[in-house]
């Protein structure tokens, strides 16, 4: 397994230094090398989620261990899903730093096996959509840069290599929508998948919340919540749109740090 | 065989000369055909821009068929050779290669990077081409320029931002909305400028114009050229939340549009983006305006500044651009010498006189007993008989290479001694 999680590590490393090449030499091989080392990481990524996954008897849920296995495949599928979807050609450069910095977590991470819970469908689901809701996070948060980046070329007039590279504002505030869309839809999902879940779990059959864990998960999905409604209902939209994203983005990683540390 | 390339272009000559040089489009197919009265010019494609105009060719004597299309330029266009004489430029085989890759690559444009140039180089050739003027040499050189143009094109910058005011407007409005399709534009003020301005962002599918002026007719009248509605000028300001682009190029002493004005129309938007651009002079609008989120607000310096950058990262790009031109010259011109007559001659030869050799120390070396006058002797058969059923050819090939098939026997005969690279 640990041979995996390197190649793994090295596979986004290698991804990554492409897209910046790409960034600044613009040739189509090397966004092609870009693209592909990506697709072999989640490759890679998924034999270990396979191998660990037979090693505990069930999905990757359920240690820390796992969970920082886990979010970088959903976030690179995620990542690749919305690059050919939208043409973002430099979003590599910014998404794949979350990826490794969240798969280096692992390395320092014991690797416990988890408590395998009672309820395992409900589990199950409450953490996978949970998780495709936190990438859908990540994904605001290197648009959201993008977006910033570009945005300060434009009105402070300084046009730097990357203005040419980035793409217009209208296309990164178009992702930005639709990513907060998904992502509160799937974390409004686990949310409620989540209650159910440890609802069954208790034994009385009624609900028992445990709220030093249910707490920052509440605040996560206040924050989604928050984003949403000032977006959609109140029109707070673009510039500071993505710097509140920004915002949002930190206070969930140390929601979720506060939340995953229980486990 | 020599390419050679004469002409004229905005560089070496006043316009006052090209235009009495210039061959209009109509006359391209006659000057092809007369073209063929210089014997020695085998191959021809005429190019003919606002900017140049150029004959490339093929040719054996390249002096001589270089002053004949000085003289035929004259003749053709009815002017006085003394009046011209000193504004042609000409080139010969290898610089003829680099000039037509430069200029195919826009870097010999007077605007560098424009895109025209490209597609008027491959008019040119398509037109030569089809009076078969063209031929094995010429169709290969045009090919390569339009290869290497494109990997200019694509490797280096030179093509991609804009180095006109105009231009520049485009490039930043697509910036901030993406595409344009579907987007509004107000024109506050009628000048030259910002109908220039308008009717690029039209070409880029922008639908609602909108024109104010202090003198209605006026708006009345551009409103109309550009397919748009006019507005009195007392009520452009109702329409500011409405528009996504606004051009103002008034005459106005003070600022006419206000930070107040534009954060109460932002706010209606529900934070839609508007771009400004002010290119009147004292200036229209408020710099303030910049500072409010989700607002750009360019003016006139700010546009020539954009340029400014643009004209120089497109300097720098041209640097790359003439390293790939280099390397790609480099390449042609190894083809090219390949193709040559003397090397082949000199080849053949070389072939012949190995085998001999060989063959003949495989002999001399089982003849122990040969005197010295002996073995001289054979030497002198062989070499003898070796240069005489060579002979022919050599003379043939270099008849026939003459011609207007010599490229054709010049490639069969490396085929048939196995000459191939």
């Amino acid at each position: 397994m640990t041979l995996f999680l390197h190649l793994t590590l090295a596979l986004y490393a290698l991804a990554f230094l492409k897209y910046m090449l790409y960034l600044f030499f613009r040739r189509d091989l090397i966004l092609r090398f870009g693209i592909g080392f990506t697709i072999l990481g989640i490759l890679s990524n998924t034999a270990l989620l396979v191998i660990r996954s037979s090693e505990t008897g069930h999905g990757p849920y359920f240690s820390t261990f796992d969970n920082f296995i886990f979010f970088p495949w959903i976030i690179a599928i995620l990542f690749l899903v919305v690059e050919f979807k939208h043409k973002i050609e430099d979003l590599g450069s910014f998404i794949l730093p979350i990826i490794l910095v969240v798969l280096s977590f692992a390395y320092v991470t014991p690797d416990v096996q988890g408590e395998f819970l009672k309820a395992p469908l409900w589990s199950t689901l409450h953490r996978t959509l949970s998780f495709v809701g936190y990438a859908h996070f990540g994904i605001l948060f290197g648009v959201s840069l993008m977006y910033l980046l570009q945005e300060y070329h434009i009105k402070k007039k300084h046009f730097g290599a990357l203005y040419n590279r980035l793409p217009s504002l209208e296309v990164l505030d178009n992702v930005n929508h639709k990513a907060l869309i998904f992502g509160f839809t799937l974390y409004t999902l686990g949310f409620v998948t989540g209650s159910i879940s440890s609802a069954t779990l208790s034994e009385d059959g009624g609900l028992s919340w445990n709220m030093q864990g249910t707490l920052p998960l509440v605040a996560i999905w206040l924050i989604f919540a928050g984003l949403f409604v000032s977006r959609i209902v109140l029109g707070f939209r673009r510039s500071p749109f993505a710097k509140w994203s920004i915002v949002a983005s930190v206070a969930v990683i140390i929601a979720l740090y506060q939340h995953i540390k229980l486990y | 065989m020599h390419l050679i390339c004469v002409g004229v272009n905005h560089n070496t000559t006043p316009v006052e000369i090209r235009e009495k040089l210039a061959i209009p489009e109509s006359r391209i197919e006659e000057c092809l055909v007369k073209l063929e009265e210089i014997k020695d010019l085998k191959e021809a494609v005429v190019l003919s821009t606002c900017n140049r105009v150029e004959i490339y060719g093929r040719a054996s004597h390249p002096e001589k068929s270089i002053e004949d299309l000085k003289r035929f330029y004259c003749h053709f266009n009815g002017v006085a050779q003394e009046d011209v004489s000193e504004s042609f430029y000409a080139h010969r085989t290898v610089d003829t290669v680099k000039h037509l890759f430069a200029v195919s690559s826009s870097l010999d444009s007077m605007v560098m990077g424009e895109p025209q140039i490209l597609g008027q180089v491959k008019t040119a050739y398509q037109k030569a081409k089809g009076y078969k003027r063209t031929g094995a040499l010429l169709n290969q050189l045009f090919e390569k320029a339009f290869f290497v143009a494109k990997k200019v094109r694509s490797q280096t910058g030179i093509s991609e931002n804009a180095v006109s005011i105009s231009f520049a407007a485009v490039e930043l409005a697509r910036k901030i909305f993406g595409d344009l399709t579907g987007k509004s534009v107000m024109l506050i003020g009628a000048g030259e400028m910002s109908e220039l301005a308008a009717r690029h962002l039209i070409s880029y599918g922008i639908k609602t114009i909108l024109v104010s002026n202090r003198t209605f007719e006026r708006a009345v009248e551009l409103a109309n050229e550009l397919n748009g509605n006019a507005i009195r000028f007392d009520n452009f300001v109702d329409e500011l939340e409405r528009t996504d682009i606004i051009i103002s190029s008034t005459g106005a002493p003070h600022f006419i549009i206000k930070k107040d004005m534009i954060e109460a129309a932002i706010s209606k938007r529900k934070n839609q983006p508007q771009f400004f651009i002010d290119i009147a002079v004292p200036r229209d609008i408020d710099p303030d305006v910049n500072d409010i989120d989700n607002v750009y607000l360019y003016n006139i310096d700010d546009l020539q500044s954009v340029i400014d950058v643009n004209k120089k990262e497109r300097e720098k790009e041209a640097e790359k651009a003439y390293k790939i031109i280099e390397k790609e010259v480099g390449t042609f011109v190894h083809w090219l010498d390949s193709l040559d007559l003397v090397p082949t001659i000199r080849d053949i030869k070389k072939n012949a006189e190995d085998v001999r050799i060989q063959e003949l120390e495989k002999t001399l070396s089982k003849w122990k007993d040969l005197t010295d006058e002996e073995r001289k002797a054979i030497d002198t058969l062989t070499s003898s008989i070796v240069d005489k059923v060579l002979n022919t050819p050599v003379i043939n090939l270099k008849k026939e290479y003459e011609g207007e098939d010599g490229h054709w026997y010049l490639k069969v005969s490396r085929k048939l001694f196995n000459l191939e690279d």
